[in-house]
């Protein structure tokens, strides 16, 4: 699915902390409307701040970065209106459920997305009972986010965000933490949102669940830049490449035809 | 294979040595005041304050607009400060117990917590004020008759050192103010559901940015308790033997320190997150508030019980 218009364009992307040292090295990126992309590298290569900066929570110290056909500045979203505009169109599913989860109950939490772009009192409720039902929530709709386990945090984060109905659907490390019956059930959701139409971005060390919800890998080096940028099976084969990254060693391999993992071997 | 990731043979291993408890000490497993403190709050922010148990009960002010409460709990504390008559201090306090009935509160464990505290912070603020050199009167009992006039730096101590009928007064209607406003502070915090509390403040115009910061420091208060417990267990388990004091005093100093900085980073994600939902500054809320027929006769019965007590007093 690469025929979409550009959603998201980086050119020369620079960011750097205040002592310099650069956490993104001269990005060149182009994201099509309706991809699902997984962004794959080593702890601390950049991954999330890449991400935050498509979601336009940081914007990058040099280098041009365009959403949507528009540049996007960090005056520009200074502007409420825009601000909220842009938020609508871009959801972000943090890796810390609980940085996410700021209400008093899940039902406020879903509920706030919708009620700061203006929505009307009785489409917000619509849409939150609509959330509610489809992530099978309504046992917990009054409890206090903090009280939920590690799979009930993350299903309402991920409520809170789909709730506006993004055209663009960024996770960070989604997986991390989950059972492998949430993990699934997160896998299935985002098949689907694809499926309708829906960019997906995810960054994962997940090598298993990259085959699953992604046609197109970028990789990070451990020099913060991009050192491949392809389909999904053709980066995870080039096992040369991702032991360079450092995000896999000699003993990862693949069965024919099935899925890839570990086997420990005798030392 | 490189030589960094060869596992020392050492680890691998096995530690024989006995596991058995030292006759010559078996010491309590005696914890620090702090982490008794945490582990305390945490459990009371937790079982009682989120969990919201007794909001959840079926009583009287559970039942109320919360709106209609905060209103007429403000102007119930408002008029116990105002008023300077002892009779109607204490009808006001009884009742505030009669408040703790209806809406079926454990009374004695809400008694505790009230009467614990009280002596310590307002007990001793007032106890100067019982004394003839604060509040000059009548002497009720005599502590000291000095023979002469009696200078201690420099001041000149009145010849009788008492405790004065008005001086007592003073004291048993500022104890029974702070007890009648705490009282109620609790009560309305403990039967309403945090959530509804807020907005019933923003209704009654309360600053926006007052009602976030309030909501945020009451849902990660919890967050922040149970981190630094952690830190606090994390320790215990590496820990062999008994700490010196200088160590204990260093290690909390550095989990201040830690906590500060996990605090900083996690307000920015925070603040980032609320932003990636359209946050800009003022938040929107739906107000699913309607009054009903017990919310006006609440109204109406403090209205009555206000004005009886104005007249009486």
């Amino acid at each position: 699915m690469d025929n979409g218009a550009i959603v998201f364009e980086l050119n020369n992307a620079v960011y750097s902390y205040l002592d310099g040292v650069p956490v993104l090295n001269n990005i060149n990126l182009q994201i099509k409307q309706g991809e699902k992309i997984c962004i794959l590298g080593a702890n601390g290569c950049g991954k999330s701040t890449l991400l935050k900066i498509l979601c336009g929570l940081i914007f990058p110290t040099s280098g041009e970065f365009t959403a949507f056909g528009e540049k996007i500045t960090e005056q520009k979203l200074e502007n409420d209106d825009f601000s909220k505009k842009y938020h609508k169109k871009v959801g972000f599913i943090f890796q810390d459920s609980d940085a996410q989860l700021f209400c008093g109950s899940v039902w406020d939490e879903i509920a706030f997305g919708p009620l700061q772009l203006g929505l009307g009192e009785r489409e917000v409720r619509n849409k939150v009972e609509d959330i509610i039902h489809m992530l099978n929530l309504n046992a917990i709709r009054d409890r206090a986010p903090f009280r939920l386990s590690g799979g009930e945090k993350k299903k309402v984060a991920v409520g809170s965000v789909l709730v506006t109905n993004p055209e663009v659907l960024i996770l960070d490390e989604p997986t991390n933490g989950l059972d492998p019956k949430t993990q699934r059930w997160l896998v299935n959701l985002l098949i689907q949102l694809n499926k309708a139409g829906k960019t997906i971005i995810t960054s994962t060390h997940n090598l298993e669940l990259v085959q699953e919800i992604s046609d197109r890998i970028i990789v990070f080096s451990e020099e913060h830049q991009i050192v491949a940028d392809g389909p999904t099976h053709q980066v995870l084969d080039d096992k040369e490449l991702l032991i360079n990254v450092n995000l896999i060693d000699e003993y990862y391999h693949k069965h024919e035809g099935t899925h890839s993992h570990y086997h420990i071997h005798n030392y | 294979m490189s030589k960094t990731n060869v596992i020392p043979q050492w680890l691998l291993e096995s530690d024989v040595s006995d596991f058995q408890v030292s006759r010559a000490k078996v010491n309590k497993n005696r914890k620090s005041f702090i982490e008794k403190t945490l582990a305390q709050l945490s459990d009371t922010i937790q079982n009682e304050f989120l969990s919201e148990i007794y909001a959840k009960k079926d009583g009287l002010l559970q039942k109320l607009d919360p709106r209609v409460k905060f209103v007429s709990f403000v102007l119930w504390i408002g008029f116990a400060t105002l008023t300077g008559n002892i009779t109607v201090l204490v009808v006001m306090y009884l009742s505030t117990l009669l408040l703790l009935f209806l809406s079926k509160l454990p009374i004695l464990k809400f008694l505790k917590r009230i009467w614990v505290f009280m002596p310590v912070f307002t007990a001793l603020m007032v106890l100067p004020a019982v004394f003839n050199f604060i509040v000059p009167g009548e002497p009720l009992w005599v502590i000291y008759q000095f023979k002469q006039p009696t200078h201690l730096f420099g001041l000149q101590l009145p010849e009788l050192l008492a405790v004065t009928r008005q001086g007592v007064k003073a004291g048993v209607m500022l104890i029974l103010r702070v007890s009648i406003s705490v009282s109620l502070g609790l009560i309305l915090t403990v039967t309403t559901p945090w959530a509804r509390l807020m907005k019933s403040l923003h209704l009654i115009k309360i600053p926006g940015i007052f009602i976030t910061m309030l909501d945020m420091a009451y849902r990660y208060i919890a967050v922040f308790v149970n981190r630094s417990l952690e830190m606090f267990e994390a320790r215990k388990t590496r820990t062999i033997g008994q700490l010196t004091y200088s160590s204990n005093k260093q290690f909390v100093s550095n989990a201040i320190g830690a906590l500060f900085l996990k605090s900083m980073h996690f307000s920015e994600n925070v603040y980032m997150a609320m932003m990636s939902r359209g946050y800009t500054g003022q938040v929107e809320t739906l107000y699913p508030f309607k009054l009903s027929k017990l919310d006006f006769g609440w109204i109406c019965s403090i209205i009555l019980f206000m004005t009886l007590l104005y007249i009486v007093s």
